[in-house]
């Protein structure tokens, strides 16, 4: 059987085994994503830009399909097991996002810790009213991310995104990624994680200057 | 230990191994590597030939630091000598002999017709010696294609420049079309299959080699399952000459996983040697570098690659090994 790229399952479009942890998908993703980027030497001359493009698509939707599984299985896992699992620390276990918590789950924690604070909600109100504008900034979503009380440490450990990536997507600064092509999961995880519409915020933050 | 040492080189001894060098661009480094890497073998008591496969332009004696042997392929061209291990000349290093290209430029390219090296390419194999590392030079056309096809280890080698880089692909589009052509007797499929090679300059392989394998299949199921298992079971390697900095070392790796995904066919990163001005230094005092800076950090380069090749020999041995034991 002659290898065709069209028949890669999941893992293997990342050339990830089928056990791989969250860290080593973000590696495959962020290795991947530079090799098939537009402005790579590799792609020169091999692939059409139609292939390329196909494939960037493909990376990103491996990525995102494992990630969420990843992190669902982490959720999962633990009530079945009864009793927390021998890696992981009792303190760990109390931590957002320190047992593989699906990344949608933060901001909701944080409500929940935090049910009294009627301000709070109010303000997550408005910073989320600023959505609704044609265009996301780095600075709207830093506000939402703050009226919801979550911080980046969270973010970063629930998506497993590197917290200086994070940093990048609320400082508007597209030069601290490898590639420009990095941004877009990135930041629908980033969106996820706050519970916000991964699909529109990346849309209105990718696209508001065109 | 004396298991281990006794499967790494299990290829050494009773199985002729035929290294062939390639990539299709001019001035990548195939004599520069193909002739260190002949020293290196040699130095480890193998019994080594390195073949100049270039017929218009022969250098690697040059790379040797010899002269021009006496004996050349021009005398087996030309029907002067019928025996082709007559041509394999002693060198200035133990173990390691060269069957030097012709020494007659016009000669070699007036008389090194379709016979003559259709002859040649089916006599590589009765060169005695363990490892024969053939130098093939520039070019697309059906010589240097189909004798780097003759290679048990074919390794690609290239420059990080897109020159480079972009030929290396062209490159192995023609090993694949010709993998195609060699299996092919009907003239109708020959059509299709130019027609399908013809259409993709610049793109992967794997819808033009799924659409002619299902047209050659509709005719001749044999010839396609025959042609689709030689395709599957290449395994190329590929060595990064000449790097400058770390972006230029991603880029072996990075055009294998696109080789792998999109070509059809197995490519592995054998390693990369760094741009170095003394290579080209020791050149012009006639020296081989390898020879010259035996310590040297790009020397240790030139090492690692040797051993990474060899392992995967080994590797792939034994999975032939077990294969046939398990089948």
């Amino acid at each position: 059987m002659i290898r065709n790229a069209h028949q890669l399952d999941l893992h293997e479009v990342l050339n990830l085994h089928p056990d791989a942890a969250p860290e080593e998908i973000e590696r495959a993703y962020l290795h991947l994503t530079t090799i098939y980027s537009e402005n790579s030497r590799a792609v020169y001359g091999a692939l059409s830009d139609e292939e390329r493009r196909w494939m960037v698509k493909r990376i990103q939707e491996a990525y995102e399909t494992l990630m969420s599984r990843a992190g669902a299985v982490g959720e999962t896992r633990q009530p079945a097991q009864g009793k927390a699992h021998p890696s992981t620390s009792a303190g760990e276990q109390g931590k957002p996002g320190g047992s593989r918590a699906p990344a949608q789950d933060i901001a909701k924690q944080q409500r929940g810790s935090d049910d009294s604070s009627k301000q709070g909600a109010e303000r997550e109100t408005k910073a989320e009213s600023q959505l609704s504008a044609k265009a996301v900034t780095g600075a709207h979503l830093r506000n939402i991310r703050i009226a919801k009380g979550v911080s980046l440490d969270e973010i970063s450990a629930a998506t497993k995104v590197k917290k200086s990536y994070l940093e990048a997507i609320e400082s508007d600064n597209p030069k601290r990624f490898p590639a420009p092509v990095f941004m877009k999961g990135f930041i629908k995880a980033y969106a996820k994680a706050l519970g916000l519409n991964p699909e529109e915020i990346s849309e209105k933050y990718l696209h508001r200057e065109q | 230990m004396r298991w281990g040492y006794a499967l790494d080189t299990s290829f050494q001894d009773h199985e002729k191994l035929v290294w062939t060098f390639g990539g299709g661009k001019g001035g990548a480094g195939r004599t520069l590597l193909s002739t260190t890497l002949g020293i290196l073998l040699a130095k480890e008591e193998r019994n080594v030939v390195i073949f100049d496969g270039n017929l218009e332009c022969a250098n690697a004696h040059t790379a040797l630091g010899m002269r021009q042997p006496q004996k050349t392929l021009s005398d087996f061209i030309t029907g002067k000598t019928q025996d082709i291990n007559e041509l394999a000349v002693p060198t200035p290093f133990r173990n390691l002999r060269l069957i030097s290209s012709s020494g007659d430029s016009i000669s070699a390219t007036n008389h090194s017709s379709l016979a003559a090296k259709n002859r040649l390419l089916k006599l590589i194999g009765s060169i005695n010696c363990a490892h024969l590392l053939t130098d093939i030079g520039p070019g697309l056309n059906f010589w240097p294609v189909d004798l780097f096809l003759k290679g048990d280890v074919q390794i690609l080698v290239i420059t990080p420049e897109p020159t480079a880089v972009e030929t290396v692909y062209h490159f192995i589009r023609m090993l694949i079309y010709r993998k195609f052509k060699n299996q092919l007797g009907a003239p109708q499929l020959e059509n299709t299959l130019s027609a399908a090679f013809t259409d993709m300059r610049t793109s992967g392989l794997n819808d033009v080699m799924e659409r002619v394998l299902e047209k050659i299949s509709a005719t001749d199921k044999s010839a396609a399952v025959r042609i689709a298992k030689s395709i599957a079971d290449m395994e190329l390697k590929l060595v990064v000459n000449q790097t400058l900095d770390r972006h230029d070392k991603h880029i072996g790796p990075a055009i294998c996983e696109i080789v792998n995904k999109f070509y059809g066919v197995k490519m592995d990163y054998a390693g990369f040697i760094p741009f170095d001005e003394r290579v080209a230094l020791s050149l012009r005092r006639g020296r081989p570098f390898i020879a010259e800076y035996e310590t040297s950090e790009t020397a240790a380069c030139f090492s690692v690659t040797l051993r990474e090749l060899l392992n995967s020999i080994s590797a792939r041995n034994r999975k032939r090994q077990l294969d046939f034991i398990t089948s």
